[in-house]
């Protein structure tokens, strides 16, 4: 028929129509993204080393929520410690956080998941900045050397994060390219060879870094040579850790600041006692601030100048340790201190205490800022806050200041030192590098009463003049330094676990303050399972059985 | 000549092709009388002016004049008059058995109907597909601005989940969730296809409303059709006179059934209980530290803050105005048809300073040229204004913060601001709502599509249509200075985002219709391109010199501190098409189609094929077949398959993009700024290809007892593979990016529809109709890869969300987002309970007691289990309608059975955990060794035995049955004599949302989505964590037309 001759003639054209103009149509060209080919372009390739350090804070992704993966661990270095509570709204507030504060976490535990994402993402970045940079032709060879050493530097970090948290944990190198290459087991080497390799990412770092850094966020090659020092610190090498101190010391490049207070001034945050800071910005054009200290947000401690969030709350008993006896020295007898004890004048640059001026806001700290003051006590977060009335302080969502988190200052450097001669007998030494911490403290400006006419409290602190008896007194006399001049940045709990302690220290603790914070009741810290938090549930789940859980989890 | 073809741009193409169609048809008829006579309706008797007439297998004809006459020469006594007329059903009858006068029947007569399905219109009595019609007519005076939430209940197997909050979305399911990300249906307005919600559309303007639920009816929409298909017509003129309706109505909302929450008193006397409980000596900053807790006269140290008692949840809500006008012209002849309309919305939230507000207006018009080409448009324009505020979130939701507020905090402190409470961080509920009352989200949003449609001998048309979609958003979030107790901000913030995006579709089409002798024939053939782009642009500043909303703009404020962002994303999509049908006899009906699609948004696999057919076969046609009972039956098969292709746009492709969230550095240690820096935009998956379902359905339809009685039943088995999921991968890659888009594991839905109803005789003085829908679905995850445990939100969205709560999860042999935990196997009463059981430690008597699932004798996480699902087993709703002389009255029930809710509401509100937050009345029932005869955990501070954590204690059966509504309507008699012509007033009074029943004690036991625009969004299904209620709304309406 000729109307169906005619018919298929038509449908044949309206095919042929169809099938003339598809081929760039479908074309997928990302708009606002740069092709795998365009990142290797020599600025480009800087972007990418700039996102290494970026995931530094702990920011990953978009959610608010750095607090749960923070740079300054005050979750995992300070609550699960005795210094410190979870404080905020109850023990259901962020009762992920409250369950690891009564050992009672577990593979599921948000917080545990996303400090290893951060923490990995951090070395994927490196090893990816690394990749590029290899093959990138268009950037010199000088320039390219000083960039990938200083993702060996980030990469050594990271891992050494991870090791101190999580103990058995899957190297990841720039090899990795598909997904496939990411399942990676986590017994492949033991415990010493993991420190090595941390090491050895520091040693690396420390060969192509130069002495000076135009950018202060970058590590210069001391900071890797402190940061190697620090790796065999808790692996127990002494006298190496011992030399590397001493290379750091003797260089002459830092020293401790005047004032112990002015070290946690932002002004001062790349300051000559800083060796390698997190670096914080406020105000910079990013949407929510992010790049503030976004990890720290929480601790807010409330009063008519901040929010009340009320986390990372000083325990009773770090306040207690401050105490000092008539020669200026710890008391160390965990007994509860009034306002008119004496104490090291570092007590009140450290926490709130009620009835202490805060900062330079003009008033007193009083225990009506703290949040459930039943659960959580009257004391609050001080060090590491910025004052509300200065342009460091932001004084909207999400309430974060500029002021950098310290991964290594330089007193860590001197009581490293100190702590390496004890344990290699030279009790002296350590003496006089303890002494150094301590007579910095003592020659600083203290907290005054609100007139600015006195001191706020009786504030008495001295030197070790006599040298110490014996090795364990001069380690318990690091043990206490280390505690006081650290408090409340993230340390303690690491210290607690190289020390081989945690068990005694925190189990002590529980038991002394379960009256006080009766959350505390039925915690226990099991020794040879607390030490270390669980391997991520989502990373055994998602490793076709290579990853092993840490011991005594489930 | 083909290559020539190839050479030329796709102009020159268009302009070939329609050349070379013409060149292929050329008329050869001739005729002889001439034929008269007036066309009414069947019904009313009323004149019909514009009814089409034609000559059939021609383009012969005319059209009825004001009179409703009509005259057409040139016929012969062979030949059959085609009457056609929108809206009533078209007839053909032969000359030599013409009448002078023919009366037309409103298509609205059951069984009649004509369905507009893919591309093309058929009869219903000809479909072998499932879909489902809305009475749009009786649907449109409820009260609300959103189309789907008019249709909610009324067509089985289609159901949809409300936010309830005025202007905000809804989602609408059909037989049951198909997939993991994108569930929502695709809608064709006027044949062009939209994605994203039909917001802009006023109710009034709509014609019909169809859903095509089974594959082989969706089939032709391809790859993103998956989840059904709603079909929306809108209204043309039809009357050689101008007609003029106007329908408005205004009305009342109230909340209803608010959960009781501790009063002052209360509150402390229930802290006291939980620190005694504790062995605490009870003391508080507020409550003092007596024997007793006392109301203090001040809440502050400045004594500015008097304590008082406020019932917050019911602080927040009031009686709020609603109303909606519309009026519209419409005028059309043979040659031209006109469609013009304005309306307007209005509703304030019952939630206070909530609010939304819509204008708009359409013009639709057609034109008949030369006889055979008709060319027109469909223009709508509307532009919305909402107010809205956070809700179903466990942190800055309005309504779980009104719950949460201390009951003794007033209102207001003396100095008349908004008080601040001295137990918590949470903002004046009433301050937070009155803060935002000004931030209205400003939305335009133009759609329409042009046309010309060239209608060749043999019932060939040939149809180009051109769609365009554009859509912008503006919105200026202030935030002002405050200072509240424990909660302040500093500083006042603007935040201003401003977003556009536009969409074009291009469709042409073939259509031929075709018989001989019992054979009929219908051939569709076609192409479509679609392109989307879309573009977002935010920026914001501190520091307003005031809160004048004259001065919310980025300029006013601080210049120091300013912040941006923006980004953008483009997409497109070619289809081919075909589709052939086939009637033998009336008697055996076939349908086959198929679709091409290719998506940009894949790599290595852009196109897919999506093939389906149906069966039909008309039971009643047969000569075997004689029942004075049965009017008609017909039994169907379909099978068809369809895809899916609702992936984030690039996601085949590794990239890099500079994220100002998490990719900047201070590096050179600037306090103020920060380098930019690259992260890796997503993992690219190039071999990412579609998601298909395959869905086999049965289905017989019956009318019975002279049409008084319709019958559809429809059985449905859909299997959905290779789901698009953003699938993780090892942990170890990284937290930026740990997941990439990956086809795998299967879901499963099955389900049986029914639709019975019953009109009694329309003639009579009364009658009445009676129709009940219903349908049960049950869907399943069927499989996932070995390395894959269960797909859950991601972390990232868990603490704002859930306040950290995992509660649901998608596994393997559960539906979709059922819930997650410990199962609670009521309070241990005693020691020796505790010690009988498997070791919990912690555990108190009065303590939750969780059941040992693995049966290890020790309660830890690997005795979770699943503990509910949000989907109900089935739903009914059920119609009456009736009427009485100028009296009508209908009354909708709308029923879901057999679902649960998760209520999140109770982890502030029944555990002392979070002390400082106001608790439910249901802890003065809390267990104590005097009261152990209940089921809410003993109070506790320092809960050990952690009675908080995710447990079926929170889970609730949430089966309702609603009163969903009432209206009573009269029409008042010969109102024509007012205002002359054809004139008619009705007014109705309605109520709507007027009781419910269930057993649920929360605010409403129609929980939707946490959020209707995530892409998780069906991740997380009936989880109350205080939503946005449903009112109950009174309203008092009017229809007029000229």
């Amino acid at each position: 028929m000729i109307i169906n001759m005619r018919l298929s003639i038509i449908v044949c054209c309206t095919i042929l129509f169809f099938t003339a103009c598809k081929d760039t149509f479908l074309n997928e060209e990302p708009v606002g993204e740069l092709t795998e080919s365009q990142i290797q372009d020599s600025t480009n390739v800087e972007g990418l080393v700039t996102s290494a350090y970026s995931v530094l804070n702990g920011q990953f992704d978009n959610a608010s929520n750095a607090y749960n993966s923070p740079a300054s661990n005050w979750s995992f270095g300070d609550v699960v410690s005795d210094d410190a509570y979870k404080g905020g709204g109850g023990t259901g507030d962020q009762n992920n956080i409250h369950q690891m504060e009564i050992f009672n976490d577990n593979s599921t535990t948000k917080d545990i998941e996303r400090k290893w994402l951060a923490l990995y993402e951090g070395i994927r970045r490196a090893n990816e900045a690394i990749k590029e940079l290899q093959t990138s032709n268009d950037i010199s060879q000088h320039l390219k050397d000083e960039r990938i050493a200083e993702m060996h530097f980030l990469r050594g970090h990271f891992f050494f994060e991870l090791k101190k948290i999580y103990n058995r944990i899957p190297w990841i190198d720039a090899s990795a390219t598909k997904p496939e290459d990411y399942v990676v087991a986590n017994d492949q080497y033991t415990s010493d060879e993991l420190w090595d390799k941390i090491a050895e990412e520091f040693n690396q770092a420390s060969q192509m870094l130069p002495d000076e850094q135009k950018d202060p966020g970058r590590p210069t090659r001391l900071a890797a040579r402190a940061y190697m020092c620090k790796v065999y610190i808790f692996q127990g090498k002494w006298q190496k850790a011992s030399d590397l101190a001493d290379e750091v010391i003797s260089s002459n490049k830092y020293h401790l600041m005047n004032n112990f207070r002015d070290v946690f001034l932002p002004e001062n945050d790349n300051g000559p006692e800083i060796i390698f800071a997190v670096q914080h910005s406020i105000n910079d054009g990013s949407p929510n601030n992010y790049n503030g200290s976004i990890g720290d947000r929480l601790a807010a401690p409330g009063g008519p100048y901040y929010p009340q969030y009320g986390f990372h709350r000083p325990s009773q008993d770090l306040i207690n340790a401050f105490h000092t006896n008539i020669n200026g020295l710890p008391v160390n007898d965990h007994n509860d201190i009034t306002l008119s004890d004496n104490v090291d004048p570092r007590l009140d640059h450290t926490v709130a205490r009620p009835g202490i001026p805060y900062l330079d806001l003009g008033i007193k700290y009083d225990q009506s800022w703290a949040r459930d003051l039943a659960t959580y006590g009257p004391y609050s977060p001080k060090k590491r806050m910025v004052s509300a009335k200065s342009d460091h302080y932001l004084k909207v969502w999400p309430y974060v200041n500029d002021l950098n988190y310290y991964v290594i200052r330089y007193a860590d450097v001197l009581l490293w030192k100190a702590e390496a001669a004890i344990q290699l007998g030279d009790l002296e030494t350590g003496r006089q590098f303890i002494n150094k911490i301590r007579e910095r403290a003592k020659n600083s400006k203290t907290v005054k009463t609100l007139d600015g006419s006195q001191d706020a409290a009786p504030y008495l602190i001295d030197t070790y003049n006599q040298p110490f008896p014996s090795k364990q007194e001069a380690f318990q006399a690091l043990h206490i330094e280390r505690r006081l001049e650290f408090a409340q940045e993230g340390h303690r709990f690491f210290d607690l676990v190289r020390w081989g302690i945690a068990d005694q220290v925190m189990n002590a603790f529980i038991q002394r303050e379960q009256d006080k914070r009766q959350y505390l009741r039925g915690a226990h810290f099991e020794k040879g399972k607390n030490e270390f938090f669980p391997i991520p549930q989502s990373q055994i789940d998602l490793s076709q059985g290579k990853i092993k859980q840490n011991p005594k989890y489930n | 000549m083909f290559q020539l073809f190839q050479k030329r741009t796709p102009i020159l193409h268009v302009i070939a092709f329609w050349l070379f169609l013409l060149m292929t048809v050329s008329p050869l008829y001739a005729q002889q009388t001439t034929v008269h006579g007036t066309v009414t309706d069947a019904k009313t008797h009323d004149i019909l002016p514009g009814v089409n007439i034609l000559v059939k297998g021609s383009v012969h004809g005319t059209s009825t004049d004001a009179d409703g006459k009509f005259e057409l020469d040139d016929v012969s006594e062979q030949d059959t008059l085609v009457f056609s007329y929108i809206g009533y059903v078209t007839r053909f009858i032969p000359v030599n058995n013409l009448t002078s006068t023919i009366s037309l029947t409103p298509k609205s007569v059951l069984g009649q109907d004509i369905v507009v399905v893919g591309y093309s219109e058929q009869q219903k009595k000809d479909l072998t597909g499932s879909v489902s019609i809305a009475k749009m007519d009786e649907l449109k005076s409820i009260p609300t601005s959103s189309v789907e939430s008019m249709i909610q209940g009324h067509l089985a197997g289609v159901n949809v989940i409300d936010n309830n909050a005025p202007g905000a979305g809804s989602a609408v399911r059909i037989r049951g969730f198909s997939t993991i990300r994108n569930n929502d249906p695709l809608y064709i307005i006027d044949g062009v296809p939209t994605t994203g919600g039909i917001s802009m559309i006023d109710p009034s303007d709509i014609e019909s409303l169809q859903v095509l639920k089974d594959a082989a009816s969706t089939s032709i929409y391809g790859s993103r059709a998956a989840n059904g298909v709603v079909i929306i017509t809108t209204r043309k003129g039809q009357s050689k006179n101008l007609n003029v309706d106007v329908t408005a109505y205004s009305g009342i909302q109230e909340v209803q059934n608010l959960p009781d929450m501790l009063n002052a008193q209360e509150y402390g006397d229930m802290l006291w209980q939980a620190m005694r409980n504790d062995g605490l000596t009870p003391k508080s900053d507020v409550y003092g530290s007596g024997q007793n807790p006392v109301i203090p006269k001040w809440l502050d140290p400045k004594q500015t803050i008097p304590s008082d008692n406020v019932d917050w949840a019911q602080k927040v809500f009031h009686m709020a105005p609603v109303q909606s006008y519309n009026i519209d012209f419409s005028k059309g002849d043979e040659t031209s048809r006109h469609f013009f309309s304005l309306g307007y919305f209005n509703q304030d939230g019952i939630l206070r300073y909530t609010n939304y507000e819509r204008v708009n207006g359409r013009i639709n018009s057609d034109y008949k040229l030369f006889d055979r080409l008709t060319i027109g448009e469909n223009l709508s324009s509307s532009y919305s204004w909402t107010t809205g505020v956070t809700n179903n979130s466990a942190l800055g939701g309005a309504v779980y913060n009104a719950y949460k507020f201390p009951s003794i905090t007033p209102v207001y402190n003396i100095n008349g601001d908004f008080a601040g409470n001295p137990l918590n961080d949470i903002e004046n509920p009433l301050g937070r709502l009155y803060r935002n009352k000004d931030n209205r989200q400003k939305r335009l949003s133009v759609f329409g599509n042009a046309y010309a449609d060239l209608e060749l001998p043999g019932q060939i048309h040939l149809k180009s249509n051109l769609g365009l979609n554009y859509r912008t958003f503006n919105v200026r979030n202030f935030s002002p200075r405050y200072e509240e107790l424990l909660t302040q901000q500093l500083e006042s913030s603007l935040n201003t985002e401003n977003s556009y995006s536009y969409n074009w579709i291009w469709t042409n089409t073939f259509n031929i219709k075709q018989s001989f002798k019992k054979h009929q024939f219908e051939g569709l053939a076609g192409v479509e391109a679609i392109r989307n782009h879309e573009e977002n642009f935010s920026a914001s500043r501190l520091g307003f010199p005031t809160t004048d909303p004259n001065f919310r703009y980025l300029s006013a404020g601080n210049g120091s501190d300013q912040k941006n962002s923006g980004s953008s994303s483009e997409w497109s999509l070619f289809s081919l098409f075909g589709k052939l049908n086939y009637n033998y006899a009336d008697r055996y009906l076939a349908s086959v189609t198929l679709r091409r699609d290719g998506s940009s948004k894949l790599g290595n696999n852009k196109y897919g094929i999506f093939p389906a057919f149906s069966l039909g076969w008309r039971i009643s046609q047969e000569s075997f077949f004689s029942s004075s009972f049965v009017d008609d039956l017909k039994l169907r098969f379909t099978w068809g398959q369809n895809g899916n292709q609702d992936i984030p746009p690039y996601s085949t492709l590794t990239s890099y993009t500079s994220n100002p969230y998490y990719s900047n550095y201070a590096l050179e240690g600037q306090q103020n700024a920060v380098n930019a820096g690259f992260t890796q935009t997503r993992n690219g998956n190039p071999d990412l290809k579609w998601e298909t379902t395959t869905q086999t359905g049965v289905g017989l339809d019956a009318t019975l007892l002279s049409q008084k009685v319709n019958l559809s039943v429809d059985y449905y088995f859909k299997k959905t593979k290779g789901l698009l999921v953003e699938r993780p991968l090892s942990p170890t890659i990284g937290g930026t990016n740990q997941t990439i888009w990956d086809n795998v594991g299967s879901m499963e839905n099955r389900g049986l529809e029914f639709l019975v109803g019953y009109n009694s005789n329309l003639q009579n003085e009364f009658n009445y109709n009676i129709s009940l829908n219903g349908s049960v679905n049950r869907n399943k995850l069927n499989s996932l890869p070995g390395d894959i445990d269960y797909i859950g939100l991601p972390g990232s969205v868990l603490h704002s969300t859930n306040f950290d709560q995992e509660v649901s999860r998608t596994d393997v042999g559960q539906p979709i987002a059922s819930f997650y935990g410990y199962v609670a196997d009521g309070l241990f009463q005693n020691n020796q309970e505790i010690q009988n059981h498997a070791s919990q430690s912690g555990a108190q008597p009065g303590d939750i007691r969780f059941k040992d699932i693995n049966n290890d004798g020790v309660i830890d996480s690997n005795d979770r289990t699943f503990i509910g699902s949000p989907l109900p087993d089935f739903s009914l709703g059920l119609n009456l309608g009736a009427h009485y002389k100028n009296w009508d009255m209908s009354v909708f029930v709308n029923s879901n059975f057999g679902n649960q809710i998760y209520d999140l509401t109770r982890y502030y509100l029944d555990f002392f955990d979070l002390s400082a937050y106001n608790k439910s009345s249901r802890t003065l029932n809390a267990w104590t060794p005097e009261n152990t005869n209940t089921s809410v955990p003993r109070l506790s501070l320092n809960d050990n035995n952690n009675n908080i954590r995710p447990s079926s204690y929170y889970v609730s059966d949430a089966s309702y049955v609603r009163l969903k509504n009432v209206q009573i309507g009269y029409t008042i008699p010969q109102f024509s004599r007012y205002l002359g012509g054809r004139s008619k007033l009705r007014v109705y009074l309605q109520a709507h949302n007027l009781l419910t029943i269930t057993g649920y004690n929360g605010l409403d036991p129609a929980v939707g989505l946490q959020n209707y625009s995530s892409d998780n969004r069906n991740l997380d299904i009936g989880v109350d964590r205080g939503i946005y209620p449903p009112s109950r709304t009174f309203t008092l309406g009017l229809n007029l037309t000229l």
